[in-house]
């Protein structure tokens, strides 16, 4: 989801016609946008992610207009043949090997429009480049540079040029290590040699990318009238979009639109706006939405969503997709618009007789059962996080680490560092967050644990287990033991018992419990170690039991 | 009255003898219960209305060091006196007199002033007879109410207040009663005391005469708790319900997948944000793929829309990218293994609420875990007028029936529909179900000529909604406050 700030006034100069704010809301919500907020002037539109061409407001009040209807066919972008030359040089191709330009001419800015053109810069970096990884632009002015302009790299020691926001000449180098963008974006280009950079025919630097632009040459004001507009990345087709998206907006804020001759191994002309067609059965979009519509109303909802209807034969469909829509795959998107075209509010929910027998995993109806007996016995239900860290499962509890899943490096949560492998020291914490609370506290949770398993595709699995934990000033081997008996009871399963040595346990203490010959358990006093490790100050009497294992027998 | 009387408890009975209209907490310390217990039989039959309690604060006059010495042995002007019936000079009183000299001069000029002694060369009364004084009286009389001296205990009173040490006033919160009209019939009735507290298994076998006492019984009494499920595990026993009662099977699946059961196995790009580290945990690890023909046709679906007369991701997919062990972000990942498991491709239905993962850190409104449930049905020609139609079945089932519903995008299901609720309480439409019909590329690889509706929900906010819990915080996890668990209310729908 990405929220597109703009003004009303300016959807409404844009759409040229009297228009309610309510209206606004509709069409919006009707194509799957929201209105996020209203201050005035100011509005906050949420838009999905697919929908890149929404990002402007020229996009948007285009969208919006053919949904109410004031436009019944989508207006592409005249694009002036240019003679301009843009290079890519075989040097850049093995770091960020595509760029795409175009020019704009005899545009008038306002303050608004550029403040306009920065917001919309950093939003296009932030979603669809990815945080510039997939694609970085730079606006110029034009009348400052020389073509052709060549996309090459170069050692990062051997150009300097003023960045963005500078007053002195830097080197590759020095931008990323002191620039604040540069240090910002460093690790996008710092594992390379070279670094990318568009270069005039004056031997002027327009940027860096994906880091950063000139300053001179770079920077929009009220008085630049032509305009230049470049962008690099890894993939030929996000650049292409994201030219067709900011040439469809300079044109629609008046600008003339000249063509760039972009010159790799091959020769591409920029922006390209030819717009894919094709053809869709009715029928096909009635079967798939729930529908029954009329040849001429499939065609009215199809004209809402912006798509212009070339040709309506019988039950056959034909239309052209706008060029800046690249969520388009299959039939099945265009059937998707069709249903938002007629709003999916006024469909009719029906409900289809298909004939199934409702099943509970018998392992989860075993974890009721067995979690309905406990609160019988009068003990507390808690459920604790699955995800921890390896302090909480292993130092505290007095043992030493074993195999485990581990989380990578990148964890948001310095806290957490595994998956829990054992539930008892997840449960302990419940004891330890309510220690001001009434005692005895008798507490269970059936749940979750991750053991590693290479011979599992996930290189793990899980394993379900129950814990009960007793903790009051008497709680002892005999009262968690006297539980155990009422579950196996339960359960109508024999069991045997054998003294065991584990260091989070009292010597002595500590028992595994076996059923054919399998360890299903363990149970004992917890060891003195352990309850000051969590700074609790009574004893707690506890029970581990692997349900799966249980279940498999 | 009469069954009055035989709801009096054993308390009540025991000190309804020596209630008095006006009867202070002292006057009833004659019943030889403990002040406890008293002022415990006395609220109960002010509950009753018996009798009103009061209340108050009140100032008493008591001995001090001094006055208890004095109360003994006689104010010093008196034992002055005493000394006296013979005339003696200063320096004589001094010596035979037990009093200090500071005393010895108070009670002089005291007496002087009363006219009682004149002092020449040596002092000698001026009276033969003695009559007791206030002050003296007073001393005896003590402890007093402040408030109900009599007009010469006042002067005594303020005479004393400006010795040292003799008398001192302290606050003492009292109570006295009143008897109510009923409470002073009462109180001429016999009380009886054979009245039956405790049935014993004696007392059940010859019950014929019993007497028992009558309870008060719209009386609190002292709460008690038991043992308890978690809200949290009762609101998903809620949500599995629906979905048992309308017909789906439960699945379940690995907690750690690989990134191509999360995500390619239904067509998510490779260059999606959701495989972003910020958004998913990594294990640094790789995992094994399914079998090759299957991948192949997966690779297809991605590349160039395998079958579907899709245009496909028109990307290269690369297989290594789908080995990548991440803690899956959503439950689809089991869904697609079923799919692949069980070769499914005819009617049914299954769901799944699961337990998934983000890469965010903990706050209060986030958490790194966190519920979803979801449910598909696989049939013939299921449109999204269908789904529409389940949905509203399964909200209304959760007791929502104000929905509406809004387009929005998942990579792997066309349409994607949004499931708003009305909150009554808010006033405000809240997402809460997110659903679509899967797409072809996603449902080709697996052979599926079926079309197959899911929805899913955040489970978690389910629960947050069932229960009242605003910070998921305070909902799961173990700081989840035990009291809470033990107390809270049934979960009405």
């Amino acid at each position: 989801m990405t929220v597109v700030e703009t003004k009303l006034s300016r959807l409404k100069k844009l759409i040229k016609k009297q228009i309610t704010i309510k209206e606004i809301e509709e069409a919006l919500a009707n194509m799957g946008m929201e209105l996020e907020d209203v201050n005035e002037d100011d509005l906050k539109i949420e838009i999905t992610a697919e929908r890149t061409d929404l990002i402007t407001p020229e996009g948007l009040a285009r969208a919006i207009s053919s949904y109410l209807g004031f436009t019944k066919e989508y207006q592409e972008v005249k694009v002036n043949k240019g003679n301009y030359i843009h290079n890519i040089q075989p040097s850049v191709k093995k770091y960020r090997p595509f760029t795409r330009s175009f020019v704009v001419k005899n545009i008038k800015l306002t303050n608004e429009d550029i403040q306009s053109i920065m917001w919309i810069q950093e939003k296009l970096h932030e979603t669809f480049g990815r945080k510039r990884k997939k694609m970085a632009l730079g606006v110029y002015d034009l009348d400052l540079i020389k073509f052709p302009i060549e996309y090459t790299a170069m050692k990062p020691k051997d150009f300097k040029f003023v960045p963005l926001g500078m007053n002195k000449e830097l080197n590759g180098l020095q931008i990323i290590q002191t620039h604040p963008t540069g240090k910002n974006y460093a690790d996008l280009i710092k594992k390379y040699d070279k670094y990318p950079i568009q270069i005039d025919k004056k031997n002027q630097i327009l940027s860096m990318p994906p880091i950063i632009n000139s300053d001179s040459l770079g920077k929009i004001t009220s008085k630049t009238k032509n305009i230049f507009i470049e962008c690099t990345g890894p993939d030929e087709e996000t650049l292409d979009v994201t030219m067709n998206i900011l040439a469809t907006m300079f044109y629609d804020w008046k600008g003339k639109i000249y063509s760039v001759i972009i010159k790799d191994n091959k020769t591409t002309i920029c922006p390209d706006f030819t717009s894919r067609k094709k053809t869709i059965s009715i029928d096909f979009v009635n079967k798939y939405i729930g529908l029954d519509l009329k040849p001429k109303e499939a065609k009215e909802c199809a004209q809402k969503m912006g798509y212009d209807v070339t040709d309506l034969k019988k039950d056959k469909l034909t239309l052209t997709i706008p060029s800046v829509r690249t969520d388009i795959w299959h039939d099945v998107d265009i059937a998707d618009d069709i249903a938002r075209g007629y709003g999916y509010n006024n469909i009719t929910p029906t409900l289809p007789n298909i004939s199934t027998i409702g099943k509970m995993l018998p392992i989860n109806t075993l974890k009721e059962d067995l979690s309905n007996l406990l609160a019988n016995l009068g003990l507390i239900e808690v459920k604790t996080f699955a995800l921890t860290n390896k302090e909480n499962q292993y130092k505290k509890m007095n043992i030493k680490q074993e195999p485990h899943i581990s989380l990578g490096k990148n964890t948001s949560d310095k806290g957490i560092n595994m998956v829990r492998s054992w539930l008892i020291p997840e449960c302990i914490k419940a004891l330890v967050a309510n220690r001001n609370r009434e005692y005895p506290q008798r507490i269970f949770e059936a749940g979750i644990v991750v053991i590693p398993d290479e011979k599992a595709d996930v290189k793990s699995r899980n394993i379900e287990k129950l814990v009960c934990l007793l903790c009051e000033e008497k709680s002892n081997y005999t009262n968690i033991r006297q539980i155990l008996d009422v579950i196996m009871d339960f359960l109508d399963i024999k069991y045997t018992i054998k003294e065991t040595e584990h260091s989070s346990f009292i010597p002595g203490r500590v028992a595994s419990v076996y059923v054919k010959n399998k360890e299903i358990a363990y149970i004992g006093e917890l060891h003195p170690k352990v309850l000051n490790n969590f700074e609790l100050e009574l004893p707690v009497a506890a029970l581990e039991l692997n349900l799966t294992e249980l279940f498999s027998l | 009255m009469k069954n009055l009387i035989n709801s009096l408890s054993p308390l009540e009975r025991k000190i309804i003898p020596f209630l008095k209209n006006d009867s202070t907490l002292q006057d009833l310390k004659e019943s030889h219960l403990s002040e406890i217990e008293i002022t415990r039989a006395l609220q109960w039959l002010e509950n009753k209305h018996i009798l009103k309690i009061h209340k108050q604060k009140q100032e008493l006059i008591q001995l001090d060091i001094n006055g208890l010495k004095y109360k003994e042995k006689g104010l010093p002007e008196k034992q002055l006196l005493n000394l006296l019936k013979t005339p003696l000079t200063i320096q004589e009183i001094k010596e035979k007199s037990n009093l200090s000299n500071e005393e010895v001069n108070i009670s002089l000029g005291l007496l002087k002033k009363q006219s009682l002694i004149q002092i020449r060369d040596k002092v000698s009364l001026t009276k033969k007879e003695l009559t007791k004084s206030l002050e003296e009286q007073f001393l005896k009389s003590l402890p007093l109410q402040l408030s109900k001296l009599k007009p010469e205990q006042k002067h005594a009173y303020q005479e004393l207040k400006k010795r040292k040490q003799i008398i001192k006033t302290i606050t003492k919160k009292e109570l006295n009663i009143t008897l109510t009209s009923s409470g002073k019939e009462l109180i001429k009735q016999r009380i009886p005391k054979n009245l039956t507290e405790t049935l014993t298994p004696e007392l059940i076998k010859n019950h014929k005469n019993l007497k028992f006492r009558r309870y008060d019984v719209q009386i609190n009494v002292p709460s008690i708790t038991g043992g308890r499920r978690h809200p949290y595990n009762e609101s998903m026993n809620i949500i599995r319900n629906v979905f048992l009662e309308m017909g789906f099977q439960e699945m379940e699946g690995p907690w750690v997948e690989t990134a191509f059961w999360g995500m390619d196995s239904m067509w998510i790009a490779q260059d999606h944000p959701m495989r972003d580290a910020q958004d998913t945990f990594y294990l640094d690890k790789k995992g094994k793929l399914p079998d090759k023909k299957f991948i192949k046709k997966v690779k297809s679906a991605h590349e160039d829309g395998y079958n579907t007369g899709s245009t496909g991701h028109t990307k290269e997919w690369d297989p290594e990218v789908a080995k990548e062990l991440i803690l899956r972000q959503h439950s689809t990942s089991t869904t697609f293994r079923y799919f692949y498991d069980l070769k499914l491709n005819q009617d049914c239905k299954y769901f799944y609420i699961a337990d998934n993962f983000r890469n965010e850190a903990i706050d209060a409104t986030h958490l790194p875990e966190f519920g979803q449930a979801e449910g598909f049905i696989m049939g013939d020609n299921l449109t999204l007028a269908d789904l529409m139609g389940f949905i509203k079945e399964f909200y209304k089932k959760l007791g929502i029936t104000k929905i509406k519903f809004k387009p929005t995008f998942n990579p792997y299901t066309e349409p994607s529909m949004e499931a708003h609720y009305y909150n009554e309480k808010l006033g405000k439409w809240y997402a809460l179900i997110n659903s679509g019909i899967f797409r072809p590329e996603a449902l080709a690889p697996y052979g599926i000529t079926k079309s197959v509706i899911a929805w899913g929900m955040g489970s978690s906010r389910i629960a947050a909604i069932l229960t009242g819990k605003k910070k998921l915080k305070d909902l799961f996890g173990p700081e989840v406050d035990i009291n809470w668990i033990k107390t809270h209310k049934r979960i009405k729908l």
